[in-house]
């Protein structure tokens, strides 16, 4: 599965490259001059307590919100100036599933795949339902799933077009021990250059390499391998 | 197009699936045109000068109603923005939402008119009446689908959305009423005059402008 989501090119040399990045929501700054880089294939964790401005960032990352100030480049594409290239790149899972209620999981993941321009024949789909073992709830309605399955279903949505960015927003939510372990593996095993939200560091902790530490919308830490254990306890 | 196809298979197979929309429109425009009815007790010649209005007004509200409701549960579910993270152009997913605006218009015009035919003991020049109608429920399908997808992330969307489709909406308007009057008449399109123009130039302008700055409306 790991090769599925693509190699990183070789240029640019960042995967993530986010410069004095600002964020406001009418006079409430939930991002103040954020900087920091993510090489490829670097699997960063986002850390913070509630309104740290965790979400706000990956949504700028993911092109859903525009940045007030600063810069931010993801795969090579601004945020702001190249928002389809971004698109094209990133995989995104948020706190909302993306998935329609009253289609089937495999209705939602087909309108997906035409939405992206990927071929109908589905081998990658497939797999991606074999492997969150959606294959029981392919031709369930969405709303008649559990908040866990939903979040597999929302996993293999993010994953359709192979991105080579994944931004995760408490990717966690709602999956049992056996959902969370396939989760986690499949992630260890892929290529991609992650951000992953979350208030479990250790949950992730075999995961990541880099930990990004937000307070109030502004970077305390972004420790790298040795600093991830003294992160993970502040946390 | 087949992004714009794509979002409307998926509208019309939800819309088919809850019914929603085109259940709660539909009964809301036979109610309407049943008010006027019992309210405006009419000669037939007076019925022809007041119907094109009573049934512009049941077509516009009766639309309104499913146009604040499309948007608002992407909005509300999170969906909008799964769409917004695909690369496709903007202004595609304004069509899809314009083409299915104009449907759902077109289906309570489905409903309304012939609801009109029977109270009022009316008939129709029905070549000039489709053209009308598909005119005017498209100018106010693309204002609508803007305006909409505006109103969706405000708390008073409900409110909002006449308030601010109304206004701009009002040359095509009076021009499909006029039109619509031609035809209860039983004058053929080419005795439409300026109004035919109207009606066209105003769905030209506006399309195009809708499909130019959607991506700056759907944006948070």
């Amino acid at each position: 599965m790991a090769d599925n989501l693509g190699s990183p090119p070789a240029d640019p040399p960042a995967a993530v490259s986010v410069s004095d990045l600002s964020r406001r929501f009418d006079e409430q700054p939930a991002l103040v001059g954020v900087s920091f880089q993510l090489a490829w294939r670097d699997r960063a964790l986002l850390l913070g307590p509630n309104g740290a401005g965790k979400t706000t960032l990956l949504r700028v990352l993911a092109t859903l919100l525009r940045p007030s100030a600063g810069q931010a480049v993801v795969a090579g594409y601004d945020v702001v100036l190249q928002v389809e290239g971004v698109r094209r790149l990133v995989g995104y899972v948020g706190h909302q599933t993306f998935l329609y209620d009253d289609l089937t999981v495999a209705e939602n993941l087909r309108f997906y795949s035409r939405l992206y321009g990927l071929a109908d024949d589905g081998e990658h789909a497939d797999r991606l339902v074999n492997l969150f073992d959606l294959n029981r709830s392919l031709n369930h309605r969405v709303r008649t799933l559990s908040r866990g399955w939903q979040q597999r279903a929302a996993l293999a949505r993010a994953l359709l077009h192979r991105p080579k960015v994944l931004l995760l927003d408490e990717p966690d939510t709602g999956l049992d021990k056996v959902a969370f372990a396939t989760m986690t593996d499949f992630l260890a095993s892929s290529d991609c250059t992650m951000l992953i939200s979350t208030h479990s560091p250790d949950r992730f902790e075999r995961l990541a390499n880099r930990v990004i530490r937000l307070e109030r919308g502004r970077l305390v830490d972004s420790g790298v391998n040795g600093a991830l254990r003294p992160a993970v306890r502040v946390n | 197009m087949s992004t714009v196809s794509t979002i409307m298979w998926k509208d019309l197979l939800l819309e088919l699936r809850t019914r929603e929309v085109i259940t709660s429109t539909a009964v809301f425009a036979l109610l309407v045109a049943l008010t006027f009815s019992f309210a405006l007790d009419l000669k037939q010649d007076i019925a022809k000068q007041v119907v094109p209005g009573a049934l512009w007004v049941t077509l516009i509200f009766g639309g309104l109603l499913g146009l604040s409701r499309t948007l608002a549960a992407e909005r509300e579910r999170g969906t909008l923005d799964g769409i917004r993270m695909a690369p496709v152009d903007p202004g595609l997913i304004f069509l899809a939402k314009f083409a299915g605006n104009l449907l759902l218009m077109l289906w309570v015009a489905l409903v309304t008119v012939p609801a009109f035919c029977i109270f009022f003991n009316l008939y129709f020049e029905w070549v000039g009446l489709t053209v009308a109608v598909i005119l005017g429920s498209a100018g106010l399908a693309a204002v609508g689908t803007v305006f909409a997808a505006m109103a969706t992330s405000t708390r008073a969307r409900e409110a909002l959305l006449p308030a601010l489709l109304l206004p701009i909406a009002t040359p095509v308007v009076i021009a499909a009423v006029r039109a619509t009057e031609f035809s209860v008449e039983g004058r053929g399109i080419d005795q439409w005059g300026v109004w035919l123009s109207v009606l066209i130039v105003f769905d030209i302008v506006f399309i195009t402008l809708s499909y130019l700055v959607f991506e700056f409306v759907i944006e948070e």
